[in-house]
């Protein structure tokens, strides 16, 4: 998994590319904990290129989601693929993401 | 320099000599520290007779000998105390001293010093090795000592001056770089030794642990040989060596069968220590409430109190009403299971609101209810199998897995479970299983009194 990062006025884009699992997580986790630590809040992840999503990565992506939360920040995710999306559907996590069909669309969240 | 170069030379035999002795088995019980008389005989004999390679390899130069012998009875004394040094150190000097020549005795008795200051430094430091730089700066000073004995002992002076003046700097390096290289070599056989001793300890502990976890799951099959209304069989095979899948199942009361199947998020030793804790957890509250949702929501808030890793955990739990074969189900955020109808046909339990647990305190769980009919087939899995990975890269897909629960319509719930793991293996191939596999299938067999 390829991780590029960009920023926008205050909110960080994370453009997430390949397979985010048990083998990987713990790359994602330690950039959005250093974000997180650096003070930063706002996260967009764009799943555009992400081709699957397991558990581990859920773990990691409701660890920023509950720290950016609690640090009345918001964490939104655009552009996942169908097969992606259901993951975050079965497991409930639609609940917990704002979930925007574009990056466009989850930057007018902020 | 010429001198120096062949000391060394000399000194790289015996210590190429050293390493392979060090990897021998015979030599394991004095890397582990114990000195008994057998290791001090080996030591000895084995040192002395390096000594004694010392002298004969050395280089006779003005009535003296140029040589490394000091060396094996410093090694003897610094891996196995006093006695191996001293052993080793009279067998050198023995020799040396028979030779005769201008400095037989100054030779034989720092032979004898090397040995036994090296074994003093065994016990000085308890039987810990000294480090590089401390041992090559040892047997530097022996060696100084050895040349100033060569000065107050031989006559006449002139000509042992002369002699030390030759030999006293190839000799305190070669003897010193000797003493350096085959303390490192130890060194680094002791951190080996320890790290695969440390190796192995985890790999027993995690055997510990599987055998624990397995432990935890029922599975001697059938459950409840006496009740004949309903055939139940699962599986569960980590990935590693303990992993985050659960499946339970347990009668509530005489009429109420409850099961579950759940995973938690990621896999090994973490997973495997929220999975013992989930499934105790829903156990005990299984007995306080009365609906799956009920019992779903309660762990959810016991979980959700102080999960500072962020794990979670998605279940599936199904009440039976064994009497009407009424199921009432709630989803934690897991994958909906099928049901197999008698006549073949399949279907997937629509989606219930639902999330996973540990994720979102006082979530409100919905609930399902429907009945399965004599020869219907529930089949709760994780995601192990239909994300299980061939070679290729593809996934073994829910289209797959219904193709192979229907190809198993007319077998047991033990044939479709064991039928399902081994579709998964056979597509697996070479692949190695990327997450825990779990599969329950229960099949209802009373005809139920009346449609509900």
């Amino acid at each position: 998994m390829k991780i590029k990062e960009s920023k926008s006025g205050a909110v960080i884009m994370l453009d997430l590319n390949g397979r985010l699992d048990a083998s990987n997580s713990g790359v994602l986790e330690k950039k959005l904990t250093d974000l997180l630590g650096a003070g930063e809040k706002y996260f967009i992840l764009d799943f555009d290129r992400l081709d699957y999503i397991s558990s581990a990565g859920l773990r990691v992506l409701l660890m920023a989601a509950k720290k950016a939360n609690g640090a009345g920040g918001k964490v939104a995710l655009s552009s996942l693929k169908e097969h992606v999306r259901e993951v975050f559907d079965i497991a409930g996590f639609t609940a917990i993401f704002p979930i925007c069909s574009t990056s466009e669309e989850a930057a007018g969240l902020f | 320099m010429q001198l120096l170069i062949t000391l060394i030379k000399n000194m790289s035999v015996v210590i190429v000599l050293a390493y392979v002795i060090t990897r021998s088995r015979v030599f394991i019980p004095v890397l582990e520290g114990k000195n008994g008389l057998r290791n001090n005989l080996y030591l000895t004999g084995i040192f002395g007779l390096f000594s004694i390679y010392g002298t004969l390899s050395g280089i006779e130069i003005l009535g003296g000998i140029a040589n490394i012998r000091d060396l094996g009875p410093m090694i003897a004394g610094l891996m196995g105390g006093p006695l191996a040094g001293l052993g080793s150190g009279l067998i050198g000097a023995a020799h040396r001293y028979a030779l005769g020549g201008l400095t037989a005795l100054p030779c034989a008795i720092s032979t004898v010093i090397a040995g036994l200051a090296g074994g003093m430094i065994f016990v000085l430091r308890r039987k810990q090795l000294p480090g590089v730089v401390v041992a090559a700066l040892f047997a530097a000073l022996v060696e100084i000592l050895h040349m100033g004995l060569v000065l107050v002992l031989s006559r006449p002076y002139h000509a042992a001056l002369d002699l030390v003046k030759q030999i006293s700097l190839p000799m305190v390096l070669a003897n010193s770089l000797g003493i350096g290289i085959f303390i490192y070599i130890v060194t680094n056989l002791l951190k080996e030794r320890e790290t695969e001793a440390r190796k192995k300890r985890i790999e027993g502990e995690l055997q510990v642990a599987r055998e624990i976890q397995l432990g935890i799951v029922p599975k001697i099959f059938p459950p409840f040989p006496n009740r004949t209304e309903f055939d139940l069989h699962a599986v569960l095979e980590p990935a590693r060596e303990v992993g985050g899948d659960l499946y339970d199942f347990f009668l509530l009361n005489e009429d109420t069968l409850c099961f579950l199947v759940g995973d938690v998020s990621g896999k090994g030793v973490p997973a495997s220590l929220f999975m013992a804790v989930t499934k105790t957890l829903l156990k005990a509250r299984a007995h306080e409430e009365q609906t799956p949702e009920g019992i779903l929501g309660g762990v959810n808030n016991e979980l959700c109190a102080e999960n500072e890793s962020n794990m979670f955990v998605t279940v599936f739990l199904g009440l039976l009403h064994i009497p009407t074969g009424r199921v009432t189900c709630s989803n934690a955020g897991h994958n909906s299971p099928f049901i197999l109808r008698k006549d073949g046909s399949l279907e997937k339990l629509p989606k219930m609101r639902g999330i996973a647990l540990g994720v979102m305190d006082s979530f409100i769980f919905a609930s399902h209810s429907f009945t399965m009919q004599n020869g219907d087939t529930i089949l709760l899995y994780t995601d192990g199998i239909n994300e299980a990975m061939n070679p290729e890269g593809e996934l073994f897909g829910e289209e797959r897995l219904a193709e192979v629960i229907r190809n198993h319509s007319h077998a047991g719930a033990a044939g479709l479970t064991n039928g399902l793991i081994n579709a998964v293996r056979a597509f697996a191939g070479r692949a190695e299983q990327s997450d825990d596999i779990t599969v329950l299938a229960l099949r209802y067999k009373a005809a139920p009194a009346g449609d509900t």
